[in-house]
């Protein structure tokens, strides 16, 4: 378990430094773009797709760094005024519909990837397959990050009922 | 399906599912139960809603406002607003809705204005004896101009969902950013006055050219990312990315107030936070794809035709809606799922897209700061360090203030689009 435990949290380290290195690549891909087009008067096309692509492989990889670290802006208000007890059992809740929802991401997202193998993207000759993985995979490597979530609210509540019996 | 949706979509938001969570599960929802679609376009719609560019506005001017925060722009921006209104009583208040102004001029955020802002004035208010309450309120409503002064993530978010310009939005936000700015000028002036705080704001200012030489570099940023989007040199995006630039060569050369070893950690806390408003924008697209093919913005549409005989009436009734939907739920969401069902309506009624758009974006920004739910008030109370209930009581005097902006910027068009059909 312990170890299950640190590879999950490596893995969630290491999507969310990728996802930063991306936005600084995105951000350096369009300021580019800018520059080409005040120094060659004539803006390169390829940058912006690419800076596309980019950018939503940063949004899926962040997820689960998201999801890990509360981010993903609950409206909890109800929630915080219910005794511990229920709350504890909507955290388990909101958990299972996580996983619901990036499975379907995952099993969807991979038949969709296949769904477009054949297509390219214009301007780059790569499939959109490439851009379409980033469903899949960020979902997927989002899932060690909703335990690890889970894994935290349940110590935090299994500290407070120790405080109070 | 569409009373699935929308149900569904109430009962996981008060689960405290996370908002893009559960947009996505109610999506899935009204799919597997309410439809003959496939499941396949759940990826399909949620990638496309984020394969734009206009889009990608969001993440660099998240970035650029992180830098921003850091790298000293702030307080030189607090001494050059103290030396302009500082000097009469209530300066020192006064200064914090300038400031604001001003930043927000920078940031597309209201959260990130705040503790900027927040962190560097309500101590100093304190000190100088405000009631922590009133300086946290203040601040807490001052900030709320980040999202109504260009440029603006809210309003990139109802320009992509709506089909509507980002260009004639930016423009469109300057003139009801100045009214509310001035509007709240004007109340901490007699609020100030009337209870004598704040008569001794003028001590530790200084002079207004050496402010202003201080700050020259962060003054000179509004101006060239806006006049950049507004003279067409740039595109929002292209004016993003170079903001994120603009900010990295102040930070770490010119104000030398960012080391090089801070940006990994700015750079992960900008993918967070705009990954978590992206994510919400993919599920929006998501949902507002099914709500359109279910025919809800023309049946909502019809019923408003037949119940409103005007397009006031129209107006004020969604201003309520808003105001209410504001107190709880969170910005991004709320534009994202009810802006395409509501613009055709506004549309219908004669009501120009860009005006609409600015009222919606000013009466959600409103919803940053009245309770029980208000992005800023939390942010206040926690720079403040008092608990968020403590500052209800003192925002009624600033939310009625903005109440009354936004009825002005609700009837009277002409203070949002005077400027974009000025420069058209």
């Amino acid at each position: 378990m312990k170890n299950l435990a640190s590879i999950s949290e490596w893995l969630i380290r290491s999507t969310h430094n990728l996802a930063a290195i991306l936005l600084a690549v995105a951000s350096v891909l369009v300021f580019y773009q800018v520059i080409t087009r005040f120094v060659f008067g004539d803006a390169a096309a390829w940058s912006e797709i690419l800076a596309r692509a980019v950018i939503i492989w940063t949004v899926f990889l962040v997820s689960g760094a998201a999801i890990r670290l509360g981010k993903m802006i609950p409206i909890d208000a109800i929630r915080n005024m219910l005794p511990r007890a229920a709350q504890i059992w909507i955290i388990r809740l909101v958990t299972t519909a996580t996983l619901l929802v990036l499975g379907v991401l995952i099993w969807f997202g991979i038949k969709m990837t296949m769904h477009v193998v054949n297509q390219q993207v214009a301007m780059l000759n790569v499939s959109v397959a490439w851009f379409y993985a980033a469903l899949p995979i960020g979902a997927a490597l989002a899932v060690p990050g909703v335990f690890l979530a889970l894994r935290d609210s349940e110590r935090a509540h299994r500290d407070s009922e120790g405080t109070e019996s | 399906m569409n009373a699935a949706l929308a149900l569904s979509l109430i009962v996981f938001f008060a689960l405290s599912i996370p908002v893009a969570i559960a947009i996505a599960l109610s999506s899935i929802f009204g799919i597997t139960f309410f439809s003959k679609l496939p499941l396949l376009v759940v990826p399909q719609k949620m990638f496309t809603g984020l394969d734009s560019f206009p889009l990608m506005a969001v993440p660099f001017f998240i970035l650029a406002g992180t830098l921003m925060t850091k790298g000293g722009v702030s307080h030189r921006l607090v001494d050059f607003a103290k030396s302009l209104v500082g000097g009469m009583q209530g300066g020192l208040a006064s200064a914090c809705v300038v400031t604001c102004m001003i930043f927000a001029a920078i940031s597309g955020s209201s959260v990130a204005t705040t503790f900027a802002i927040g962190s560097i004035l309500i101590p100093a208010m304190v000190k100088h004896g405000y009631p922590v309450t009133m300086a946290g309120s203040i601040q807490a409503s001052s900030a709320e101009l980040g999202v109504i002064i260009p440029p603006s993530v809210p309003l990139i978010l109802f320009a992509v969902s709506t089909e509507t310009s980002i260009t004639q939005l930016f423009l469109a936000g300057l003139g009801p950013g100045l009214l509310v700015s001035g509007a709240l000028v004007l109340m901490v002036q007699i609020w100030c006055r009337s209870k004598g705080y704040g008569k001794e704001d003028g001590d530790e200012r200084m002079p207004i050219l050496k402010a202003a030489r201080n700050a020259f570099w962060a003054l000179l940023m509004p101006v060239i990312i806006l006049g950049g989007i507004y003279g067409g040199v740039f595109t929002p995006t292209e004016a993003a990315a170079v903001a994120v630039f603009y900010a990295l060569v102040l930070g770490l050369f010119v104000y030398g107030e960012m080391k090089v070893s801070d940006l990994p950690e700015l750079f992960r806390s900008a993918a967070v936070s705009s990954g978590a408003v992206m994510l919400i924008i993919a599920a929006a697209s998501l949902f507002s794809f099914l709500v359109s093919l279910s025919g809800m913005p023309n049946a909502i549409g019809e019923w408003a035709q037949s119940t409103f005989s005007a397009s006031w009436s129209f107006l004020l009734a969604v201003n309520v809606l808003l105001f209410f939907v504001g107190m709880f739920i969170e910005t991004a969401a709320a534009i994202l799922v009810l802006a395409p069902i509501l613009t055709p309506v506004a549309i219908a009624f004669g009501i120009d897209p860009v005006h609409f758009g600015i009222v919606v974006v000013v009466n959600l920004a409103l919803g940053m700061f009245t309770p029980p739910l208000g992005v800023n008030l939390f942010a206040a109370a926690q720079v403040a360090e008092i608990p968020v209930e403590r500052l209800f009581s003192s925002l009624v005097i600033p939310v009625f203030t903005v109440i009354s902006a936004l009825m002005i910027i609700t009837f009277v068009p002409e203070v949002s689009l005077v400027l974009r059909d000025l420069l058209n």
